[in-house]
């Protein structure tokens, strides 16, 4: 659990406007921050959220 | 996150001992007091070894009695068990779940031999469904809540606080603590790990393109060579700050000494000119007895080679005192009518002229030889011991000198020692000056390096981000992996996103930790308008200002000063990072004197709101002072933890 505010008030600055990265990154943070493996994931998160937002810009479309 | 209570069985004074740590709304303080002995310092061990399994506290485990309590090893044997059981619990809890941690270990009660511990945790979340988690997992949960290696900064003893920023202190440990609590550290992993996940999507799509290959390969060296240069820089950076505080430090120390070094050197000066002329006065002395013994026959008989002197001087004055002439030789040249020297005739006239000198010298021949013979001798004896008030004079005159020269010296000696022996630390002050000298050469010398490898370093850039533009360009080129791309495209955005907040994060974690921690030392100290300001460099070593100097003078201030500062730097700590868990404090204000605890009562009071504090006091710490605010606001106090004739030990609430 990030708890930290000053690094949620950073990424909430940093991805306004973009809701999908800000879930990505809290999620892959928070996994660090509970200590888990990140590899796989990651690897999972980056195709999930990619793909979330190319079906989101096409619909933005 | 809150201790809700600890139970504690059989484990060292404690046999059997349940301390609960009820919160209410308005603050969660906590206040345990025991003489010393009793056993609040083995509180904090039995906390460290039912979450960590050790003692950081226990003076020398080597050394110290079995774990067990010696009463409970006792009656199971008397009860003819094999072994006693030690077991500690702590009850927390965080959110809506409540955690259990337990650690226990049997020692048999004859070899009193330890066998392994047993550690589990018990979660129970809101459902009310509970999980055991065992070894590597129950401690993974502790990480979870109060990880190990930051553990100083919620369980510690406030007697070694004075030493928190000591000279000997790795401040480079304390940054990765702060990172670690203040969650830079997650941070920075996730970045770490995302850059592996993005070189993973560029071997695939290099796979793809060989170009791609070839320029990611030639990206990865040289974000290597960026990385080791940086290090370079950082590290280079490093010294030079740590230089300018070791010459900020020697700075105070020397202060106002400058002057000593060069009073000591001429002190010493005086003293080896002192030993000389010492030397010279004796050798004078020496001169003047050598005198004094040559003098001494020519002085005692002075009076009489005077007169003697005198004597002979007026007799041949007077014409008495013939000259050199044989009468012998006269009458003999008379009696023979001739000269017995040349032959001559001796006529009437010449005969009468010798008569006359005959009568003439009335004297007695001989009487008349030995004065003359002695005459020029006389005479030397009388001048030569005339000579000697001048000689001696002169040794006088040089002894006198001697002996206002030693005068002024000594004098002067006298002042320089007062002003030496009013600094304590002479022997170190030319080598503090050597020091200061070495550090102003290393400043100099890394700084000229920190200007080359930062040219090379924006070479490097550059170099990247052309490879970089190279890169994207081939990889624009592959059709086949759009998916691919896209993916890579995302996590390389993401990445850039975490960077920057990781470095915006390092930075601003830093400043505000030296603002807060300068808040909060400002409402513990009594001293007030003294302290100006607190920096932290790169590597959290802490620099305390003077107000009106603007000087560093951390190493100036009392070990109270420092002890209230380094709890100001802790609780700074928990407020920035937002890091959720309680502070245990073992004597807390042990080197703070009555009159200025009460800062220390208040601002701990302020802090209990927010956060759950267990202070562990010593009677006489926990004085008047601090009992007149605490008493309104503790929450729970444990005021007696007796040990009788160390046979059993119960709380009193």
């Amino acid at each position: 659990m990030i708890q930290n505010p000053l690094i949620l008030e950073k990424l909430k600055e940093k991805t306004l406007g973009d809701e999908v990265m800000h879930e990505f990154i809290l999620s892959i943070m928070t996994n660090e921050s509970n200590g888990k493996q990140y590899a796989k994931f990651f690897r999972s998160e980056v195709e999930k959220y990619s793909k979330l937002r190319e079906d989101k810009g096409g619909e933005d479309k | 996150m809150r201790f809700e209570s600890i139970d504690i069985t059989n484990y060292r004074q404690y046999q059997s001992l349940s301390v609960a740590f009820p919160q209410t709304m308005e603050t969660d303080l906590h206040v345990i007091v025991a003489s010393n002995g009793i056993g609040k310092t083995n509180m904090l061990n039995a906390i460290n070894w039912c979450l960590y399994g050790d003692e950081p506290h226990l003076g020398d485990k080597d050394d110290s009695l079995t774990i067990c309590n010696h009463i409970a090893l006792d009656e199971a044997r008397k009860l003819g068990e094999k072994f006693a059981t030690v077991s500690v619990c702590i009850h927390i809890s965080a959110g809506s779940s409540k955690i259990t941690f337990e650690r226990e270990v049997d020692v048999n009660v004859s070899t009193r031999f330890e066998g392994h511990d047993r550690f589990k945790a018990l979660i129970t979340n809101e459902d009310g469904n509970t999980d055991i988690l065992e070894g590597g997992a129950a401690d993974e949960s502790v990480n979870q809540y109060l990880p190990r290696k930051i553990r100083q900064y919620f369980f510690f003893d406030g007697e070694q606080l004075h030493n928190y920023f000591g000279k000997g202190q790795d401040s480079s440990h304390v940054k990765d603590s702060i990172h670690e609590i203040a969650q830079v550290s997650v941070v920075t992993n996730t970045r770490q790990h995302l850059e592996k996940i993005i070189e993973e999507y560029q071997k695939a799509i290099a796979k793809l393109n060989p170009a791609v290959d070839k320029l990611s390969a030639a990206i990865a060296t040289k974000k290597t060579d960026r990385q080791k240069l940086e290090d370079e820089i950082n590290a280079l950076e490093s010294s030079i700050k740590e230089s300018e505080d070791v010459i900020s430090t020697l700075n105070q120390q020397i202060s106002g000494t400058e002057t000593v070094v060069a009073d000591n050197q001429r002190y010493n000066d005086n003293l080896a000119l002192i030993s000389q002329l010492e030397t010279d006065e004796q050798k004078q002395k020496a001169l003047l007895l050598t005198l004094v013994r040559k003098y001494y026959i020519l002085l005692m008989m002075y009076d009489v080679n005077s007169s003697t002197d005198g004597y002979i001087h007026e007799k041949f004055e007077k014409g008495v005192l013939p000259p050199d002439i044989n009468i012998d030789l006269i009458k003999s040249s008379l009696a023979h009518h001739e000269c017995v020297i040349c032959k001559n005739t001796i006529n009437a006239a010449a005969e009468a002229y010798l008569n006359s000198l005959i009568e003439k010298f009335d004297v007695s021949t001989i009487v008349s030889h030995k004065l003359v013979e002695i005459k020029n001798d006389v005479a030397r004896a009388v001048r030569e011991a005339k000579n000697y008030k001048k000689e001696k004079q002169s040794i006088f005159d040089s002894l006198r000198e001697i002996s206002e020269r030693i005068s002024v010296l000594s004098s002067e000696n006298e002042e320089l020692y007062k002003r030496i022996s009013a600094c304590s630390s002479i022997e170190n002050i030319g080598l503090w000056m050597k020091q200061r000298e070495e550090n102003r050469t290393l400043i100099r010398i890394n700084s000229e390096k920190v200007g080359v490898y930062k040219t090379q370093l924006t070479a490097l850039t550059q170099e990247i981000t052309t490879l970089q533009a190279q890169l994207d360009f081939a990889i624009e080129d592959i059709e086949k992996c759009e998916e691919l791309k896209y993916a890579l495209n995302f996590a390389t955005e993401a990445k850039s996103i975490i960077a920057a907040i990781e470095n915006e994060i390092i930075s601003e974690v830093r400043t505000q930790m030296e603002s807060e921690t300068m808040t909060l030392f400002e409402e513990l100290i009594w001293k007030k308008n003294t302290y100006g300001h607190i920096e932290l460099n790169e590597n959290y070593r802490l620099r305390l200002f003077h107000k009106t100097t603007n000087e560093s003078c951390l190493g100036s201030c009392s070990a109270a000063e420092r002890e209230l500062l380094a709890l100001a730097f802790t609780i700074a700590l928990h407020r920035v990072s937002g890091h959720d868990c309680l502070l245990f404090i073992d004597t807390p204000v042990g080197r703070v004197s009555d009159i200025n605890r009460e800062n220390f009562a208040k601002s701990l009071i302020t802090v209990s709101k927010k956060k759950q504090l267990i202070l562990a006091f010593t009677p006489s710490e926990y004085s008047t002072e601090i009992r007149k605010y605490f008493d309104a606001s503790v929450v729970s106090s444990y005021n007696k933890l007796i040990s009788v004739d160390e046979e059993i030990t119960r709380q009193e609430v």
